[in-house]
């Protein structure tokens, strides 16, 4: 008997390949998450002088004041409102381009390669250019100084409204490609054969677009939505170098908010109550994206 | 409507459309153009007002003094970007090697095996994580281990923070693989690693392109780790970059432009070679070819 079942026994190749996956995600991932959540009902300062095992205990002494701090709050509406009109234009402006270059256009094949470059830029040097034209001394300013005919000299980055204009503008434009991309090639695997069958029975662009393209890219758009949301939760290369959270906190996201006060305050606890809450927070966002979007599907 | 009338709405039609699609085209390119003319101008257009669209006397001297660190009168405080910039090529393309050899095995055994999707949910389930609160955890365990500041802990965190990608990536790539190819293989009484590398890895050669290039864009652009884990001792490119915009001698405009266009035109080279199917990377499969 024991004979047969060694033979039977094969090589577990499948785990083994995944061996190294699973090596690396547990010293890189699960590690540090698991000390993520010690770390955040501990109080664990590192300028203290403890360490983290000698800290002292506290439960949820940490996520009620982060609930308290106005900070942390205003972040995270920020951030969120940030993400909401931020996919709302990048959304816009892919579907616009994704669908007249799904037509016939002359240079198509120039202006494809074009358009994705903005995603391939590192986010620092997005961040450097908006910075240049968003100077006192400008271009942007130039030209609306001379659209409404006066001098126009704000110095956006540090004002306390204007501020989050560019933060807003440079990520839209260092995503719009993402959204168009994906949105493209949804919008190539529409058959023709149904639009053209639309077509003859008179339907109008739009009536095209919202009972046949839609429908069919709905999937696709959950996807773009979900990996979008996910990037958008990490704003912070543009941020630290266009305004570094200012003037004053007006300007600071989630990312930005742990980073000062992990970084510079080092207050290492606090941030991972934090970080819990952050992902507490998007796990409800993206649950409730998707489930809008698949249950009006059916 | 007659005919006529209808070629010619078609035709006017068209006519605007293009014109419309060439705006927006020059609309977004604006903030790259401008970053491609400041780093062309002299030290004495960066500031002025009204700013020069084209500039007036183009000069080299910006390049020459990201590459030098000195250029003309003006001087650079610390040495001249070369090392960084090898620095970022060294470690974006050995983390991008280990990444994509550690997740073909991976994903080979997931979409052969299927071994379960709470795997697959254990790897993205950290990407909604904010790395910044990750990053913490980390240095304390790099410093037990002395990572910090050194060239294979930076490596060790892109390879796990892209992993994922490479994984899932890959995985979407190779379910698009027809089963017939993997039963013949195994007649002929192949090995799994075999049927991996000489089935499978020509048959989603393009998908292992994007997935490679895709990688190291990742990697090339890195900045929060590199900013907290390593910046005095392995200075990458990026933090370069951070590094002109607070220097104590002011903002110097140009030598930034010219840094950042040497930094941005290998990620944009890749990203033109692999934009036919980088959608379909994107999503992981979803989306068909």
């Amino acid at each position: 008997m024991g004979k047969q079942i060694k033979r039977k026994w094969k090589l577990p190749i499948g785990t083994i390949m995944l061996l190294p996956t699973n090596v690396i995600m547990f010293f890189l991932i699960i590690i540090p998450t698991i000390l993520v959540i010690w770390f955040s009902v501990i109080n664990f300062q590192p300028n203290l002088g403890l360490n983290f095992w000698e800290s002292r205990f506290i439960f949820l002494e940490n996520y009620i004041k982060i609930f308290q701090d106005k900070e942390f709050i205003y972040a995270l509406i920020r951030t969120v409102g940030i993400s909401v009109v931020c996919l709302a234009i990048e959304f816009t402006i892919g579907l616009l381009i994704a669908s007249i270059l799904t037509g016939k256009i002359f240079g198509k094949v120039v202006l494809f390669p074009i358009l994705i470059i903005p995603l391939m830029i590192p986010p620092i040097v997005v961040g450097n250019n908006f910075w240049l034209i968003f100077s006192a001394n400008g271009p942007i300013n130039q030209i609306i100084s001379n659209i409404l005919n006066t001098e126009f000299t704000v110095s956006w980055l540090s004002h306390p409204t204007f501020a989050m204009i560019p933060i807003m503008l440079s990520e839209i434009w260092h995503w719009y490609p993402l959204t168009f991309l994906i949105l493209f090639s949804g919008l190539a695997n529409v058959s023709i054969s149904e639009i053209r069958a639309a077509q003859v029975l008179g339907a109008n662009e739009w009536q095209i677009f919202r009972r046949i393209k839609l429908p069919k890219l709905k999937g696709i758009i959950a996807i773009a939505l979900v990996i979008r949301m996910m990037e958008a939760l990490k704003v912070f290369d543009t941020i630290h170098l266009l305004t570094r959270g200012g003037p004053g906190t007006n300007t600071e996201t989630l990312s930005y908010y742990l980073f000062k006060e992990g970084f510079q305050y080092s207050r290492v606890s606090y941030i991972s109550a934090g970080a819990w809450i952050i992902l507490f927070v998007s796990l409800l966002g993206f649950s409730f994206a998707l489930r809008t979007i698949f249950i009006k599907e059916r | 409507m007659s005919g006529n009338k209808v070629l010619v709405k078609n035709a006017t039609r068209n006519i605007l459309v293009h014109i419309f699609i060439y705006i927006v085209i020059i609309i977004l390119m604006f903030p790259l153009f401008w970053m491609v003319m400041t780093s062309f101008k002299p030290s004495t257009e960066w500031v002025t007002y009204p700013p020069t669209w084209i500039p007036r006397e183009p000069t080299l001297d910006n390049y020459r003094f990201i590459i030098f660190g000195t250029s003309g009168n003006f001087v650079r405080t610390y040495a001249s970007a070369v090392v960084p910039y090898l620095n970022t090529v060294f470690i974006s393309v050995v983390a991008t090697m280990i990444t994509i050899i550690v997740g073909l095995l991976g994903s080979y055994s997931l979409s052969r095996f299927k071994s379960g999707l709470s795997k697959l949910i254990s790897i993205i389930m950290p990407r909604m994580f904010p790395p910044m609160a990750m990053i913490i955890p980390l240095m304390i365990f790099f410093q037990i281990i002395h990572a910090i500041d050194t060239y294979w802990g930076l490596i060790i965190v892109y390879v796990g923070f892209t992993l994922p990608y490479s994984v899932l990536m890959l995985k979407g790539f190779m379910d698009g693989v027809p089963k017939e190819f993997t039963e013949a293989a195994m007649l002929d009484g192949l090995s799994e690693f075999k049927i991996l590398f000489k089935v499978w890895i020509p048959l989603i050669k393009n998908g292992l392109m994007t997935t490679s290039l895709f990688l190291l864009i990742l990697n090339w652009t890195e900045y929060t780790f590199a900013l907290t884990l390593s910046s005095r001792e392995v200075e990458t490119v990026t933090l370069t970059l951070a590094k002109l915009f607070s220097n104590e001698a002011g903002t110097y405009y140009g030598p930034q432009s010219a840094l950042g266009i040497l930094a941005a035109i290998p990620t944009i080279i890749f990203g033109i070679l692999i934009h036919k199917y980088l959608a379909y990377g994107f999503t992981f499969g979803a989306l068909k070819k």
